[in-house]
């Protein structure tokens, strides 16, 4: 049966041509003698033939080659608008691919953005040197640093670091441009005013110093314009004042008396010792970090002794190319420049707790809310000028000074009528002159600004009649400054010499006054005789 | 005394045959569009004969030959000359088919109503019926791995050896399908051997 089966299949094949030669002349040997392939033979070709004229195949297609062609081009053109929009669509398949990625890997990005704020952060950490020294800081600097709370860190740009009180009387460090007011000499008068000898002024001086040793590692700063400031600054800003105070208390109390505002209360002096001994013995190593472009807080530990070392060095270095090294340190420019978009770092969960960084275009200030500082009680100079300006409100900027005296006022006595300010309601001011020596007073601009006293009166010639003044006095020694009755402040020679002016500018004002008047009724004369009907 | 022999061209003729094809692929990679625009014209009647074939009506011819000339437009780069083109584009052809017919099959699945058009098998209608159409339809009853062999061989004149690397199958094979194709094609026929025979 399969040979059957064979046969017949070699039939088909053999109408159909697809038999080798041998295969050919062996079918054909056996059709030759067997009927039924014969006959099978027909069959097929019977079948074959049925199939071939049968099967209609389709009519041609006119319009295949246009359809084809017609969907090619746009094909072509879609993939030229592809190969255009490539570089987005491969952007934004990065970014939903980046998008997913982050999405279940939610760390990586937060282990990459702190390895890489770790590099930034220590970048700035390189060749950190301490202010003091580098930005040749004097004592008068440091003086004025205890009284005026702020630090030069550019002289030249007015560059300053600068510490304060916020609204809710927290402390904070402000780096600002332009902000800088260079008060010259503060030391030397405060000296002066205390009439401290010789050895007094050198004690002053060591004091000072070794608060600038002290202070060394609490502000630093390198080439890479990084401030990094130890909050503990706050700290030795309020040792130093308290220290100068009981100093000047100690080494001359009656002159220190005479000095400081009424209601003033000073510490006694182990109490302050005990405090500025704390303040000294604290050290931390975490710093503010102020950089051109981010403000954060880390750690970082100054090596003092690497540092002395180094100096030492210099110091040799100096000796044998002093010019080379002066070159080198005229290069080393402190220059802070504020950029508006600054990238706050999180280096770590400090920030949030401990301080709050505030940035406008020419200040950068840094608050801190939860940095323990020892509260040291000051003389409140603030509420003491918030009075003044409280009771003066109404009133012009005005400078009474004294003459210099020749030994013949002892009291100066003036009243000021207001019918407004319960303040100044019937201020009637007696002061004796005897002891109102020249003081150091001056030297602080919180108690400068008592010195200008504002008088609304004096804007009108007729309310100045309401002042009495009586100089009956001839003991007054010295030209100088005294404040009395709430600090109010005056300066006899320069008042005396300013009445001088006044007066002279209302003589001026009253001959103008009479010329003018002269000058009209002559011109209404002339005018009325004009008028008048001319005889003809 | 030497002759010279004419020539005839009939070489070269049989070599640009064989070679022709390859030719406009190679300038079509070159990128000649009009060496496809050639191959599309040389080779559309077989193309759109072969569907026909293989899905039993014309239907659909012209959208799967346009199907499959987008195809090996696509891929025509990555040609490898290791077949004949025609071979190559024939599969192509046989493949879409293919797909055609599953996709309507997956469609007849989820629609309630057959498309009656699409269905290859069909009732044969013996009133006003001449023998052409008889004959399709019994060609048409015939299982698609037989009918195609059977049709290529004898409608499109293929050789089986091309036939067997179309279905992807051994020569033998073939030349046993073609045989009970035609086997299968005369049972069905049976009942009309009178009215064929005449």
């Amino acid at each position: 049966m399969k040979n059957l089966q064979k046969d017949y299949e070699m039939l088909s094949a053999y109408i159909d041509g697809e038999l080798s030669e041998n295969e050919i002349k062996s079918t054909e040997e056996k059709l030759a003698i067997r009927n039924d392939l014969q006959k099978k033979l027909d069959e097929l070709k019977r079948i074959k033939q049925l199939t071939k004229s049968s099967v209609k195949l389709p009519a041609e297609s006119l319009y295949l080659e246009t359809r084809i062609f017609a969907n090619i081009t746009p094909s072509k053109n879609r993939n030229k608008k592809f190969k255009r929009i490539l570089p987005a669509f491969s952007f934004a398949a990065l970014a939903i691919l980046l998008m997913v990625f982050l999405r279940f890997n939610p760390k990586i990005l937060d282990e990459l953005f702190e390895s890489q704020k770790m590099n930034v952060a220590d970048f700035y950490k390189q060749n950190l040197k301490p202010l003091l020294l580098t930005a040749g800081l004097t004592n008068e600097d440091i003086f004025n640093f205890a009284f005026n709370k702020q630090l030069p860190l550019d002289k030249n740009n007015k560059q300053c670091i600068k510490l304060g009180y916020d609204r809710d009387g927290n402390e904070f460090f402000e780096i600002k441009t332009a902000g800088f007011t260079d008060d010259s000499n503060n030391f030397e008068d405060f000296v002066n005013a205390l009439k401290l000898n010789q050895q007094q002024k050198r004690q002053m001086d060591s004091i000072l110093e070794s608060y600038s040793d002290e202070m060394q590692d609490k502000i630093l700063i390198n080439d890479k314009n990084t401030v990094a400031i130890n909050p503990e600054l706050w700290n030795y800003n309020k040792a130093i004042f308290a220290d100068i105070m009981t100093f000047a208390e100690n080494a001359n109390n009656e002159e220190f008396v005479k000095i400081m505002p009424a209601g003033y209360v000073m510490h006694e002096k182990p109490v302050i010792d005990r405090m500025v001994k704390e303040i000294k013995s604290r050290s931390s190593n975490k710093y503010i970090f102020f950089t051109p472009d981010s403000i954060f807080m880390d750690t970082f530990e100054f090596d003092k002794k690497k540092f002395a070392e180094e100096m030492k060095k210099m110091d040799k270095e100096l000796e044998k190319n002093m010019k080379e090294v002066e070159r080198e340190l005229k290069n080393l420019n402190i220059e802070i420049k504020l950029n508006d978009h600054l990238t706050k770092f999180k280096l770590d969960s400090l920030w949030d707790d401990d301080f709050n960084v505030y940035i406008d275009s020419n200040s950068c200030r840094v608050n801190l809310s939860k940095i323990v500082i020892p509260k040291i009680d000051f003389p409140d100079f603030d509420s003491i000028a918030a009075q003044i300006e409280r009771s003066l409100k109404h009133m012009q900027s005005f400078t009474f000074e004294f003459p210099q005296n020749k030994g013949r006022i002892n009291e100066f006595h003036f009243r000021i009528d207001s019918d407004d300010s319960a303040a100044l309601k019937d201020l009637d001011v007696k002061i004796k002159l005897p002891n109102l020596d020249s003081m150091m007073l001056h030297h602080s601009p919180k108690i400068d600004s008592i010195l200008r006293f504002n008088m609304k009166f004096l804007d009108s010639i007729p309310n100045f009649q309401k002042f009495n003044f009586y100089m009956e006095s001839d003991s007054f020694k010295y030209p100088g400054k005294f404040f009395t009755y709430d600090s109010l402040m005056f300066n006899q020679e320069k008042f005396e010499e300013q009445m001088r002016e006044f007066e002279k500018e209302m003589n001026k004002l009253k001959e103008e006054m009479e010329r003018f008047q002269d000058e009209y009724y002559r011109d209404k004369k002339e005018i009325k005789k004009k008028n008048e009907p001319v005889e003809i | 005394m030497k002759f010279k022999r004419k020539k005839t061209g009939l070489e070269n003729l049989k070599i640009l045959n064989l070679d022709d094809d390859f030719s406009l692929i190679k300038r079509f990679i070159e990128d000649d569009e009009s060496a496809f625009e050639t191959l599309v014209h040389r080779h559309k009647d077989k193309v759109r004969n072969i569907i026909f074939i293989t899905l039993g009506n014309g239907n659909t011819v012209d959208d799967i030959a346009q199907e499959v000339f987008l195809t090996v437009y696509k891929n025509l780069k990555s040609f490898r000359f290791q077949s004949q083109f025609t071979t190559w584009l024939f599969r192509i052809t046989v493949n879409k088919c293919k797909d055609h017919l599953r996709k309507v099959k997956i469609r007849n699945i989820i629609s309630f109503f057959k498309e009656d058009e699409e269905e290859p098998g069909y009732n044969i209608s013996y009133e006003n019926i001449n023998t052409a159409e008889i004959v399709q339809k019994a060609i048409e009853k015939l299982p698609e791995k037989l009918r195609l062999p059977l049709l290529l061989k004898d409608i499109q004149g293929l050789s089986y050896q091309e036939i067997a690397e179309i279905a992807k199958c051994e020569l033998g094979t073939v030349k046993s399908r073609i045989f009970r194709a035609r086997e299968g094609l005369k049972n069905i026929l049976e009942p009309f051997r009178q009215e064929l025979m005449s």
